[in-house]
């Protein structure tokens, strides 16, 4: 059986990705303990709220070091929203905050324009940035223009563009909905919670 | 922020609103409280926001996470033990509808710690087809149940009571429900009573929380002089409306005296086992064949909780009404709890969905409320307007707003206070 290692941080919901998990098959621990995170097979860092909460959170546990290590090992891991939102290098929610800057670049509060309402919460159809396709990714089981659930009112903005999997065209402003650097892929979206295309993202992340 | 000193708030609400900063749930919502005794006048208590702006049903919902579940298990084990009976007698009574709470509390007790439990089921106003369908599911996954139905004169006489004086149509239902349980415990000599959830899950003072057996308080009576259903008098009801005493019979809240002599003990299964309404739900699915209703209920997004009854929808349309608070806001509030949504979706299906009127079963109900003289000879003419109409309800429904929370703008009422622009 596949093991994951699910990062408890005392944020948000865990309940659905451990469920989205066991449902493709995985062994499923959930754990704050920094060896274990560090030691994982597969790592999946999940996240409701504020960044700046986020970082504090995993700071507080003992868990940012073991989080690169992990990385470090070209083992496979999986952000989810906030915990995709952390991988870059900076935040401007709430203050101006410093992540785990596993992916250079930042992360911007979704533009006030007309038509578009904040937190932007629903679902959307996703693509491939324009040249780029999914084959090698963890999105290579899904269809482009897939629809995901989304809820965030934030959004990554790499510094590389290379480093984008797969955009969201929300009213004017264009979402960054997938990132992936090596064997580091973060969702804002909610893969857990966007159906069996979601699982197709789980199921991979799992082989 | 206007000045809300000198405006008047009704039923004893906080003239302040707040809401949750965890939840959705403001500070208007008020606690479960003894139904017999609820007239016009009543004062409410609300739920409790601390310093930092959280509510007590957050605040239980956090302390859940550090509750010893094993542990706590093991004392339900105990007070099985202490209680089964293998002689041809049931050991437990198990109150419900045969919704997804019911489902999970009789199963558990029977299939997992092998007790012989009762079920009893206090009848909706109205069945709904799915509603009727889910109570025999249940029945069929292995119960036995005494489903016990009000007269239909009189619950419709009282819930229109309830509804001009109180504007609670469910009303009704509830001084049935809670009186159910301990008198089918007394007429079978069962000492055991098993509730679901504990009411301080959602709101109920967290004193409450720490109690696994209900307080009597809220089933048994004492003078009925001091006794009011549907906001109205016994006396009132006997030579007002012309009932006789026996109809009143289901309504009465039990005498403690015979319930101490059994020994009558009653607990809340939420106390042993966590509860989470969204998984019960899924349990009763897979178990039982439990079906989600067919379509979205009225005034929220939801569509696998408070189903059986078709006045449902008016009872959470009236306390958006009274309160602010609609039916959306309810579950988005215990969903964020139970780690379903977060407090942003949350928020966003109350704006979209809460105060939605309950358009489907409308007619039904008002025709349900109206008194004709046909069916009621005597109690028809103490009615000004004993026929009920949608101008006639909606016109009710204005003299129920408090001015705290409402504000008309030409012919349309609007909240002061919502949760969005917090």
């Amino acid at each position: 059986m596949k093991s994951v290692i699910v990062i408890d941080y005392g944020i948000g919901n865990l309940h659905s990705v451990v469920k989205g998990l066991k449902h493709q098959g995985a062994e499923v621990t959930v754990t704050s303990d920094p060896s274990e995170v560090s030691s994982a097979e597969r790592l999946v860092l999940p996240g409701v709220g504020a960044f700046g909460d986020g970082m504090r959170e995993l700071q507080r546990r003992n868990l940012i070091d073991p989080i690169h290590q992990f990385v470090a090992t070209g083992r496979p891991f999986l952000g989810i929203c906030l915990g995709m939102q952390l991988l870059l290098s900076e935040s401007e929610e709430f203050g101006r905050h410093t992540g785990l800057g596993i992916i250079p670049g930042k992360v911007v509060a979704i533009p006030h324009s007309p038509g578009i309402k904040v937190p932007h919460i629903g679902w959307r159809s996703i693509q491939p940035p324009a040249g780029t396709t999914w084959t090698q990714s963890l999105m290579q089981d899904v269809e482009e223009n897939t629809m995901m659930y989304f809820v965030h009112s934030y959004t990554a903005v790499p510094s590389d563009e290379s480093r984008r999997l797969a955009d969201a065209q929300y009213g004017t402003v264009r979402i960054s909905a997938a990132i992936r650097h090596q064997n580091v892929t973060g969702c804002q979206f909610h893969p857990e919670k966007s159906g069996v295309h979601g699982l197709k993202i789980i199921h991979r992340f799992l082989q | 922020m206007s000045d809300q000193s000198e405006v008047q708030a009704y039923y004893g609400l906080p003239k302040e609103v707040l809401f949750c900063k965890k939840c959705v749930i403001s500070n208007q919502r008020p606690n479960s409280a003894v139904e017999f005794k609820h007239t016009r006048e009543s004062k409410k208590d609300t739920i409790a926001f601390d310093q930092d702006g959280v509510c007590d049903a957050c605040r239980i919902g956090e302390r859940k996470k550090s509750i010893d579940w094993v542990e706590r298990e093991k004392q339900l084990r105990v007070l099985c033990d202490r209680f089964r009976r293998n002689d041809g007698h049931y050991d437990c009574v198990v109150p419900g509808s045969g919704g997804k709470d019911s489902f999970y509390a009789a199963w558990k007790l029977k299939y997992d710690y092998g007790m012989h439990p009762l079920t009893v089921t206090w009848a909706p106003h109205i069945y709904t087809e799915w509603g009727w369908a889910n109570h025999q599911a249940w029945l069929h996954a292995g119960f036995d149940n005494y489903l016990c139905t009000p007269n239909g004169r009189i619950h419709r006489l009282l819930t229109r009571l309830a509804v001009d004086n109180l504007f609670h149509p469910f009303q009704p239902f509830i001084l049935g429900q809670k009186n159910l349980a301990p008198k089918m415990a007394k007429l079978f000599n069962i000492p055991l009573v098993f509730y679901g959830e504990n009411e301080a899950e959602y709101g109920n003072p967290i004193k409450d929380f720490g109690e696994a057996r209900r307080n009597y308080r809220y089933f048994t009576g004492g003078d009925p002089k001091d006794t009011f259903l549907g906001g109205t008098s016994i006396s009132e009801l006997l030579e007002k409306y012309g009932l006789e005493k026996v109809d009143l019979e289901p309504y009465m809240p039990e005498d403690p005296e015979p319930l101490e002599k059994l020994n009558l003990e009653v607990h809340y299964l939420g106390y042993y086992l966590k509860w989470h309404p969204q998984a019960c739900y899924y349990f009763a699915v897979e178990n039982g064949g439990f079906r989600a209703s067919p379509e979205r209920t009225p005034g929220t997004y939801s569509k696998y909780n408070s189903i059986d009854d078709r006045i449902d929808d008016f009872h959470y349309w009236t306390t958006w009404i009274k309160f602010g608070i609609g039916r959306a806001t309810y579950d988005a509030a215990q969903e964020i709890r139970s780690g379903d949504i977060n407090r942003d979706e949350g928020v966003a299906l109350v704006k979209r969905f809460d105060g939605e009127f309950p358009e489907r079963f409308a007619e039904e109900i008002f025709k349900y409320l109206s008194i004709n003289p046909k069916e009621f000879p005597k109690a028809s003419k103490a009615f000004a307007e004993p026929i009920v109409t949608r101008e006639s309800f909606l016109a009710l429904a204005d003299r129920f707003r408090s001015p705290h929370l409402w504000q008309k703008t030409g012919n349309e009422w609007k909240l002061k206070h919502v949760v969005w622009t917090t």
